[in-house]
């Protein structure tokens, strides 16, 4: 028995992808412009002083009208569409520091207030985002909910028009450096599995909120144990609705996988370009070109696909589960590149920076959902298994 | 357009390519003939000819949609290359030789190593073709195959039952085709073998799981194990990635040889890889040559090679990156 065709063809067997060629060259070239001028050279090695960097480079490049690009104009964005932030991300990955710090807010938690938030959280919470004024970080995981995320145990009872927040989260990254926190608690303790959670928006600024820097492999602090000891959080503060934490949480990590991916992507492509550099200036391109070859390739398929996704996120298309693809090929790619890196400098030309970021490549495949889980969600989403 | 296109192109392959066909004509290393007469008649060869010429113009999204359907029933190597090479570029340029849909012998210009001016070619031939097109980066050749000189070694290699052959000929009494449009069409010959690398590897994924989904072990289907769901999951993935790979292309604005290249070279090396899962997933079904698993792996291994070869397609990405530098 033979399928109907229309029903094996998806509809999007050559989906628009995302483009960024000719259109916007004007913001290319003024970005262009702005970034040559304003480069502020090789960020610092030392965690605290390249964070502090990093915050004044946000600032600046917003200052410069270049943050929230596709946010709307009423709430500081520069009300355009998708394809501005990617050619931001591309120009941004040509300069010394290719990276926003406040990118959980940026490209995450920014888009999910956007679309879920209320009114007045909008105008309180996105201005922040944009300006690195109000740091954000995100309380997912705890002890004994890591990939099992719907095993949450912090929980938070409403008292009056205030929850009270109990419990203990892990590994938030930044949380000493944010202001907010999107927690997500369990507030119906009846609740089972993926019912009653719900996202509080928490300042962490809070009395009985205790932060405990953790220092990863490369021994800098970069998570921490977050300690919530009867926190009163405004209810107000709940993101799209009291009991509806797991569909809020799943459209923020819908979120992530475009332009947090896109991001990620550009720098490795600065990190490519450095290798090139180095082996260049060591005389060994020869020896590397067929790598070389490898690792071009793989980050421009890792574009197209990021490309493809933003353009289905645009048009409102974006086929649930289908963004897995994405954080999956990333870790693989961004582990592909150091392990490369490493093995072509090992000889000489090796410095701390190179030995970092192989060290730190691999938490690509763990943080946002292990590698192991966006097989499953693909596997349960995309091939229904 | 592009979509009734494609449709009629699933249909006549449903009806005329069955796995049976496939195999039969795998084993006995001739073009099914039979079955390119079909196609030619339902106009494929004009579907890339622009309208102004007489063709019917699809755009390259639509072309890469018929392409794909291609790539899902294993349509003929052949077909592909009077549809994306012999049909655009003999309308542009032949007079007096044999018409796109006469039957021919083609090549394909591999990345990076395209001359059409040695006296040697690889070529995929059919039955009583008069004349082979030796398709270079900017300029190709017209062979008439019963020229003394012209001498024809089949070779079928990895897909066998496609014609490839080896043809040798004397360059000087050969016609050179040179059109404004030439680059343009070979870069998307090389993007339609793309396409039908994604509906190879669409197709192959959808069988895989179709099967694991009704063979069980151990009491249980084999889509119950995790280590099954996450081979076919990376499959899909995998799928996802080239399907992405068609669509970047599909969707410039103008050609870019250099990410053909790039992106092909790392598309070649997912289809294969999902191919090879789905052998392993398939168990012994999976190398049975009854079942015809094997002719989707051939399939991706045959357009990896025509596309370039994975190591020196590699080096010429690297070198293009080298090269780039040296202007900057
Ligand atoms: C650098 C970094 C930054 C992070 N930042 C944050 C943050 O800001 N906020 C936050 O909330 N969390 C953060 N995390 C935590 C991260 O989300 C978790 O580590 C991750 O979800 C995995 O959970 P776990 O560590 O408990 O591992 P576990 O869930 O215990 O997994 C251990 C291993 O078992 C595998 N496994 C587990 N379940 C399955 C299954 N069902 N099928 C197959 N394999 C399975 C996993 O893939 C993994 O290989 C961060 C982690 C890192 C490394």
């Amino acid at each position: 028995m033979q399928a109907p065709f229309s029903s094996i063809v998806p509809g999007s067997v050559v989906p628009p992808t995302l483009r960024v060629e000719s259109e916007l060259h004007d913001l290319r070239l003024d970005l262009r412009r702005w970034f040559e001028k304003n480069d502020p050279g090789p960020q610092p090695f030392e965690y605290e002083a390249r964070m502090a960097a990093l915050t004044r480079w946000q600032r600046q490049i917003h200052r410069a009208g270049f943050v929230g690009l596709s946010w709307p104009t009423e709430f500081g964005g520069g009300g355009m569409g998708l394809a501005a932030e990617a050619v931001l991300c591309q120009e941004l990955a040509a300069t010394s520091m290719p990276q926003l710090i406040n990118r959980i807010a940026l490209y995450t938690w920014g888009p999910t207030i956007l679309s879920r938030g209320t009114p007045a959280q909008k105008a309180r919470f996105l201005p922040g985002m944009l300006d690195a004024s109000e740091i954000w970080c995100q309380g997912f995981s705890e002890p004994d909910a890591g990939s099992d995320l719907a095993a949450v145990r912090t929980r938070a009872q409403v008292s009056g028009d205030m929850l009270v927040v109990d419990g203990q989260k892990v590994w938030t990254s930044r949380a000493e450096l944010s202001k907010w926190n999107a927690l997500l608690v369990r507030t119906d303790p009846e609740g089972v599995r993926h019912s009653g959670l719900s996202v509080l928006i928490v300042d962490m600024g809070s009395p009985g909120v205790t932060v405990r820097p953790l220092l990863q492999m490369l021994g800098e602090p970069h998570f921490s144990e977050v300690f919530f000891d009867g926190v009163e959080v405004p209810l107000e503060n709940v993101l799209g609705g009291l009991g509806n934490g797991w569909d809020v949480s799943m459209e923020a990590m819908a979120y992530e996988r475009g332009l947090f991916v896109l991001e990620r992507t550009t720098g490795l492509r600065r990190r490519f370009a450095d290798l090139v550099d180095r082996l260049d200036a060591l005389g060994k391109i020869e020896g590397a070109v067929a790598s070389l070859g490898v690792l071009e390739s793989k980050l421009d398929l890792l574009d197209a696909q990021v490309l493809r996704t933003l353009g289905h996120q645009e048009n409102g298309t974006l086929v649930p589960g289908s963004s897995s693809v994405d954080k999956l090929f990333l870790a693989d790619v961004y582990q592909d590149l150091f392990a490369t890196a490493f093995d072509h400098l090992s000889d000489e030309g090796l410095d701390d920076g190179w030995i970092h970021d192989l060290l730190e490549s691999r938490s690509v495949s763990i943080y946002s959902g292990t590698s192991e889980i966006q097989r499953n969600v693909i596997a349960r989403r995309l091939l229904g298994l | 357009m592009g979509l009734e296109v494609a449709a009629t192109l699933d249909h006549l392959l449903a009806d005329h390519a069955s796995t049976e066909r496939l195999l039969e004509a795998a084993a006995s290393e001739a073009p099914d003939s039979t079955l390119l007469t079909t196609l030619d008649e339902a106009g494929l060869t004009e579907l890339a000819v622009p309208e102004e010429m007489g063709g019917l113009g699809l755009g390259l999204d639509q072309l890469c949609l018929v392409g794909w359907v291609g790539g899902r029933r294993l349509m003929p190597t052949l077909s592909r290359l009077k549809m994306t090479l012999v049909g655009p570029l003999v309308m542009d340029g032949l007079s007096g030789g044999p018409s796109a849909g006469a039957p021919w012998g083609c090549g394909f210009p591999a990345i990076g190593s395209a001359t059409a001016d040695g006296g040697q070619a690889e070529v995929w031939i059919e039955e009583k073709a008069s004349a082979a097109l030796v398709v270079g980066e900017r300029s190709s050749r017209v062979v008439d195959l019963g020229h003394p000189d012209s001498v024809v070694e089949p070779e079928p290699g990895v897909d066998p039952g496609q014609g490839r052959s080896r043809l040798s000929f004397d360059p000087d009494a050969s016609t050179v085709l040179t059109g404004a449009d030439h680059a343009r069409i070979v870069d998307r010959s090389r993007v339609l073998v793309l396409a039908e690398l994604s509906g190879v590897a669409d197709r192959v994924t959808e069988v895989s799981v179709d099967y694991a989904r009704q063979r069980s072990q151990f009491g249980r289907p084999l889509t119950a194990f995790q280590a099954i769901q996450h081979k076919l999951a990376d499959m899909r993935a995998g799928c996802e990635l080239i399907r992405s790979a068609v669509s970047r292309l599909a969707w410039l604005e103008e050609p870019r040889p250099e990410l053909t290249a790039s992106l092909g070279a790392a598309a070649v090396s997912v289809a294969r890889q999902v191919a090879e899962d789905a052998i392993q997933v398939h168990g012994g079904m999976g190398f049975a040559w009854e079942y015809g698993i094997h002719l989707y792996y051939r399939r991706c291994l045959a357009l990896q090679q025509q596309l370039g070869g994975t190591e020196s397609l590699r080096r010429f990405v690297g070198r293009s990156i080298i090269a780039r530098r040296k202007t900057q």
